[in-house]
C-alpha cells in the first residue's frame, strides 16, 4: 500500500461530491417506472380493475404508425360521455356551474374501462393479429361490423377506424358498421340513438367482425358462453332500463360487471371468444434437462475424485 | 510445460479467449435490448436486471486475459492470466449451475419437485458461460504441469 | 545473562555489547540461511495479479458477482420462497388464523396473529405472514424464514473469503477509492462485515488507528450499508430495486463520506497491513464461523424483532400509530414523498431494519404506493437511524460528541438526501 499520509483539507466546498451525487440520482430516477392506480368509476360504485397487461393496437394512418392503447380508447369513450352528459343536462336547464359539478363528480376517476369498450378492444386486438399477422394493418384497410350497440363498444371501434368524431390526428378513415343480430342495420352511431337498441341484449349482441378490406378475408370474433355470468342480462335491464332494481340486485350487477370487465382485461382470448383453440403447452424438456444432470454428475464426480488423488499424492 | 504443449496453449486460448470476447460482446448488446434467447443459448438475464450486463463485464474481461495470456504462454506470469480467466468462467457457470440447484428442488405446489420437474430444471437453454466451462477446464492440465515443474 | 554460547567451534562469553551481538548474529546467518534467487509459483503469480488494479478489479467483479448470485438463490429461490414460505404462509398462519382464541378483531389475536385488513370496507383475514403483522406470525417469519437464511449465505461467503485470503487484497484494490472519504483499504472489512450486521462492523472499526476514521467509518456504516437482514427481506419483496438501491446507498457512501473527511477534523495515517498467501480453507473452520456468527446473530435478532411487532402492533391498536402519522405526515408526504403511512415501518426500524422493511411489504400488498415510493421508502429505512442494536454499540464505542455528531450527520443526510431523490423523482414526473 502507499506510505504516503492524507491530508485533511478544509473550507473548499464539495460540489463535485453534490454535482455526482445528483446525476447519479438522475440516471437512477430514470430507469423506475412510476405506478399509479387508476380509479374506476364509469359504474358508480365499482372497484378499479386489477393489474393488466394489454398490448396497444398498432396501425398505421396515411404512413404514419399508431399506437392504440385501451387507455387511449377508454379516455376517448369519458369524453364523449361526459358530452352526452353535459347536452342532457342542459336539457334539463341546469346552469353551467351546476353542469361541471355535476360531471366532475360523476366522472372523478373514471378511466372509461368498461366491460364493453374491453371486449371490443379485444375482439379488435385478437382480429387483426389473425387478419395481418405480423403486418400493421392499414387504418383504411379496417372494416368492423359490429352487433353491439352501446357506447363503450361502438365508440372503441370508431376510435380505431378513425371514424368517431373528435378522434385526433385521423388522415384515414376505415369502417365501421353496426347490424344487429336481428339485421337491423343501425346507421346513427350516436350515444343517443343507440340507447333504444340496448333495451334487450343478449349473447349473440357480443360478436364483431373484422374485415381485411384489401383480400375481403373475414374474422368473427363471437364470446364463449359462460364469460357473461348467468342471469347478467335480465340484471342489467333491470339496473339500467327499467330503474326496477333493489339495491341488492344493483349490488348484485356491479359485482358482475366488474367481473366481465375484468375477464375481458386480463383471460386470455382462448378462454373468451368461440373457435380460439387453447394453446398447447410446452412441453418440459425432460430428456435435455436429464442428459445436462447426468454430465453435472459425472463432472463433479470426477472432480472429486482429482481432488483426492492430488490430496494422497501431497500426504 | 515443452514446447509444443506451449504452442497448443497458445492456440487454444487464442480461441477460447476471442470466443468469450464475442460471447461478452452479445451479452452486452443483449441487455441493452432487454436480453434473448437463441435455440440453446440464453442470454436474457434473470430477475435483477444488472445481472446480464455485470455477467457480459466478467466475460469481456475473461476475453482479454485469455488473449493477453498468449505471449510466453509458458512464463508463470502469462500462465496466472489464463488460471485467473477459467476461475472467472468457473464462478459464473458454476453460479448458473447453483442457480438452476436452487430452482430444482423445491416443488411450485408440493414440498419438492416431481423427478420430471426436477430434471427439466436442468433443460436448456443455458448462458453463454455454461457452453465456455467444459473448454475452460483445459487449463487444469497446465495447472497440474506447473506444478510438477514447481517440484 | 552471563555465561557463555557456542557458535560451531567458536566460544562466544556472555554478556556481549550490542555490537558484539549483532556480530553474532551475522555469524549465525550465514551458517543457517541460504540465498538464492526466488522462483514465482502460480500461486503467487495469481496472488499478484488479484493486486494489481488492472487484473484485480475484473476479479473482484467476478468475485462479487458470484457472492450476490450465491446469496439470492440460496436464500431467496431455495430457502425463503422455496421452502419457508409455503410453511409459513400455507401451514403455520392458517393454523394459528383457526386456533388461537379471540377471532379477527380481537385486539390480543390482532397483536399476537393477525392485524386482518379492509377489503370493501370490511376486515378481512392476512394470507400471508407479511400482511399479518402477528408476534407469532411476522415476528417469526422475518427472523426465521427470510433473515437466517440471508444471513447464513452472507456469512458462509463471506468465511470462505476470509480463510482463502482474499479479502486483504480487496482492501487493497478499494485503497485508493476509500483514501478519497478520509479511509483506507482495511475499511473494506468494517463495510463488508457490516454486510451481514452492523454490530460487529462498527466493532471492528477498533483497528482503525484515529479516531477521526472511526468515526467516519461508524458514521457511515450506521447509514449506509444495510445488514444482510435487511438485505433479505429486500431481496424478497422488490429484487427488481435491488441494483438501484445498492447504487443508490453507494453513492451516499462516498458522496456524503466525501464531505464529513473534508468537515472532520484530524488525520486519516495510513495502515500497514500484512497480505497473506492464499490458502485452502478448512471446512472445519468455516463451520465453526457460521456457527458463531449465525447463532449470535439469532440470539440477538429474534428478541429485537418479536419486540418490534408487539410495540408497532400496540401502537396501531392504540392509535398512537394514526396520531404519529398524521403529525408526521406533511413531513413525509412533502419532504420525502412517501405516504403518511410509512411511519409505522420508520417506527419498527429503530428496533430492527428488516422487520420494517416487512412492514412496508405489508403497505405495498395494500397497493398504496408506487413504484417509486417504495424505492424511497427502501431507501429511507436504509439510511434513516441505525437499529437499535447497532445504535447501543455507537453509544458504547463513540465519546458523547462523537455520537452527537453521528446523530447530527445522520439527521443532515436523511433530510438532504431523501429531499434530493424526491426531488429528482419529481422533476422527472415519476415521484
Amino acid at each position: 500500500m502507499k506510505k504516503e499520509r492524507s491530508k485533511m483539507r478544509s473550507g473548499k466546498l464539495p460540489l463535485k461530491a453534490v454535482a455526482v451525487t445528483i446525476m447519479a440520482l438522475v440516471l437512477m430516477a430514470l430507469s423506475t417506472a412510476s405506478f399509479t392506480i387508476p380509479v374506476d368509476a364509469h359504474m358508480p360504485g365499482a372497484k378499479a380493475p386489477p393489474a393488466f397487461e394489454l398490448s396497444p393496437i398498432v396501425i398505421t394512418d396515411d404512413g404514419t404508425e399508431v399506437e392504440i392503447t385501451i387507455e387511449d380508447v377508454g379516455n376517448y369513450h369519458n369524453e364523449r360521455m361526459k358530452e352526452f352528459k353535459r347536452d342532457m343536462l342542459k336539457k334539463q336547464n341546469k346552469t353551467e356551474e351546476e353542469i361541471d359539478k355535476i360531471i366532475e363528480k360523476e366522472f372523478a376517476g373514471a378511466t372509461g374501462i368498461c366491460p364493453c369498450l374491453s371486449f371490443a378492444f379485444r375482439a379488435a386486438l385478437l382480429g387483426i393479429s389473425e387478419l395481418w399477422g405480423d403486418e400493421i394493418p392499414e387504418r383504411a384497410d379496417i372494416k368492423f361490423i359490429t352487433r353491439r350497440p352501446t357506447p363503450g363498444a361502438t365508440q372503441c371501434l370508431q376510435y380505431i377506424t378513425g371514424t368517431g368524431p373528435g378522434v385526433p390526428d385521423v388522415k384515414s378513415k376505415g369502417e365501421l358498421q353496426m347490424i344487429l343480430p336481428d339485421g337491423t342495420e343501425v346507421t346513427d352511431l350516436s350515444v343517443k340513438n343507440l340507447k333504444k337498441y340496448m333495451v334487450d341484449m343478449n349473447l349473440s349482441n357480443w360478436n364483431i367482425v373484422i374485415i381485411r378490406k384489401s383480400t375481403g378475408d373475414e374474422f368473427e370474433v363471437q364470446v364463449k358462453e359462460g364469460v357473461i355470468p348467468e342471469g347478467f342480462f335480465e340484471l342489467r335491464k333491470k339496473v339500467k332500463v327499467e330503474k326496477t332494481a333493489t339495491p341488492e340486485e344493483i349490488e348484485e350487477f356491479r359485482t358482475q360487471w366488474e367481473a366481465v370487465r375484468d375477464a375481458f382485461l386480463t383471460q386470455p382470448d382462448w378462454e373468451l371468444f368461440e373457435g380460439v383453440e387453447e394453446p398447447e403447452e410446452e412441453e418440459s424438456d425432460v430428456v435435455g434437462g436429464a442428459i445436462f444432470f447426468s454430465i453435472l454428475v459425472i463432472g463433479l464426480g470426477l472432480l472429486l475424485v482429482l481432488s483426492l488423488r492430488v490430496r494422497v499424492k501431497v500426504r | 510445460m515443452n514446447e509444443m504443449e506451449e504452442k497448443f496453449g497458445q492456440i487454444y486460448f487464442t480461441i477460447l479467449g476471442a470466443v468469450a470476447l464475442a460471447f461478452g460482446a452479445m451479452e452486452l448488446i443483449a441487455s441493452a435490448g432487454g436480453g434473448f434467447t437463441w435455440g440453446i443459448l440464453d442470454s436474457s438475464g434473470a430477475t435483477d436486471p444488472l445481472f446480464l450486463p455485470w455477467r457480459a463485464i466478467i466475460l469481456l474481461s475473461v476475453g482479454f486475459f485469455y488473449l493477453s495470456s498468449v505471449k510466453d504462454f509458458a512464463e508463470v506470469h502469462q500462465l496466472a492470466k489464463a488460471v485467473m480467466a477459467s476461475i472467472m468462467i468457473w464462478i459464473v457457470a458454476g453460479m448458473a449451475i447453483w442457480t438452476r440447484i436452487a430452482s430444482s428442488i423445491p416443488g411450485e405446489e408440493t414440498w419438492f419437485n416431481s423427478l420430471e420437474g426436477f430434471l427439466a430444471s436442468y433443460a436448456p437453454p443455458y448462458c453463454p458461460e455454461m457452453f465456455l466451462l467444459p473448454f475452460s477446464l483445459v487449463i487444469v492440465y497446465y495447472i497440474m504441469k506447473e506444478k510438477e515443474a514447481e517440484k | 545473562m552471563s555465561g557463555q554460547v557456542q557458535v560451531k567451534k567458536e566460544v562466544v562469553k556472555l554478556p556481549l555489547s550490542v555490537d558484539e551481538r549483532w556480530d553474532l548474529i551475522e555469524k549465525i546467518t550465514k551458517q543457517t540461511v541460504e540465498f538464492g534467487a526466488y522462483k514465482h509459483t502460480l500461486k503467487d503469480a495469481i496472488a499478484e495479479l488479484t493486486v494489481k488494479p488492472l487484473t484485480g478489479i475484473p476479479v473482484a467483479i467476478a468475485v462479487l458477482y458470484g457472492f450476490w448470485s450465491f446469496f439470492c438463490d440460496f436464500a431467496g429461490t431455495l430457502f425463503t420462497d422455496g421452502f419457508m414460505v409455503k410453511i409459513f404462509d400455507e401451514h403455520w398462519l392458517p393454523w394459528l388464523q383457526s386456533v388461537f382464541p379471540g377471532g379477527l378483531g380481537n385486539p390480543v389475536y390482532a397483536l399476537m396473529v393477525d392485524a386482518g385488513h379492509l377489503e370493501n370496507g370490511a376486515l378481512v383475514p392476512s394470507d400471508n405472514c407479511f400482511e399479518a403483522f402477528g408476534v407469532l406470525t411476522s415476528g417469526l417469519f422475518v427472523p426465521f424464514g427470510v433473515v437466517l437464511w440471508a444471513v447464513l449465505a452472507f456469512y458462509l461467503v463471506f468465511a470462505f473469503l476470509e480463510d482463502i485470503g482474499y479479502l486483504p487484497r480487496l482492501a487493497v484494490l478499494v485503497d485508493t477509492v476509500l483514501h478519497k472519504i478520509g479511509l483506507h483499504g482495511y475499511a473494506i472489512v468494517p463495510t463488508f462485515l457490516s454486510l451481514g450486521c452492523n454490530v460487529p462492523g462498527v466493532t471492528a472499526t477498533r483497528v482503525l488507528e484515529t479516531r477521526k476514521q472511526r468515526f467516519l467509518m461508524i458514521t457511515l456504516l450506521g447509514i449506509f450499508i444495510p445488514c444482510g437482514a435487511q438485505i433479505g427481506i429486500m431481496q424478497d419483496l422488490v429484487p427488481e430495486l435491488m441494483g438501484w438501491i445498492f447504487l443508490t446507498l453507494a453513492i451516499g457512501y462516498l458522496g456524503f463520506g466525501y464531505i464529513l473527511n473534508k468537515i472532520v477534523p484530524g488525520e486519516s495515517p495510513e495502515i500497514i497491513m500484512d497480505v497473506p498467501p492464499y490458502r485452502m480453507p478448512t471446512l472445519k473452520n468455516i463451520a465453526r464461523k457460521l456457527w458463531i456468527r449465525t447463532s449470535r446473530f439469532l440470539l440477538v435478532a429474534v428478541p429485537f424483532v418479536l419486540l418490534g411487532c408487539l410495540i408497532v402492533g400496540l401502537m396501531y391498536l392504540t392509535g398512537a400509530m394514526d396520531w404519529l402519522a398524521s403529525v408526521l405526515g406533511p413531513l413525509l408526504i412533502v419532504w420525502f414523498g412517501v405516504p403518511k403511512e410509512t411511519v409505522a415501518p420508520l417506527i419498527a426500524g429503530f428496533l430492527r431494519k428488516d422487520l420494517a422493511v416487512g412492514v412496508l411489504g405489508g403497505l405495498m400488498e395494500q397497493g398504496i404506493m408506487t413504484h417509486f415510493q417504495v424505492f424511497t421508502s427502501v431507501v429511507l429505512l436504509c439510511i434513516y437511524f441505525p437499529c437499535l442494536a447497532t445504535f447501543a454499540l455507537m453509544l458504547k464505542e463513540e465519546n458523547w460528541k462523537e455520537f452527537l455528531g453521528s446523530l447530527a450527520s445522520l439527521v443532515v443526510m436523511v433530510f438532504v438526501y431523501g429531499g434530493l431523490i424526491h426531488l429528482v423523482g419529481l422533476m422527472l414526473g415519476v415521484a
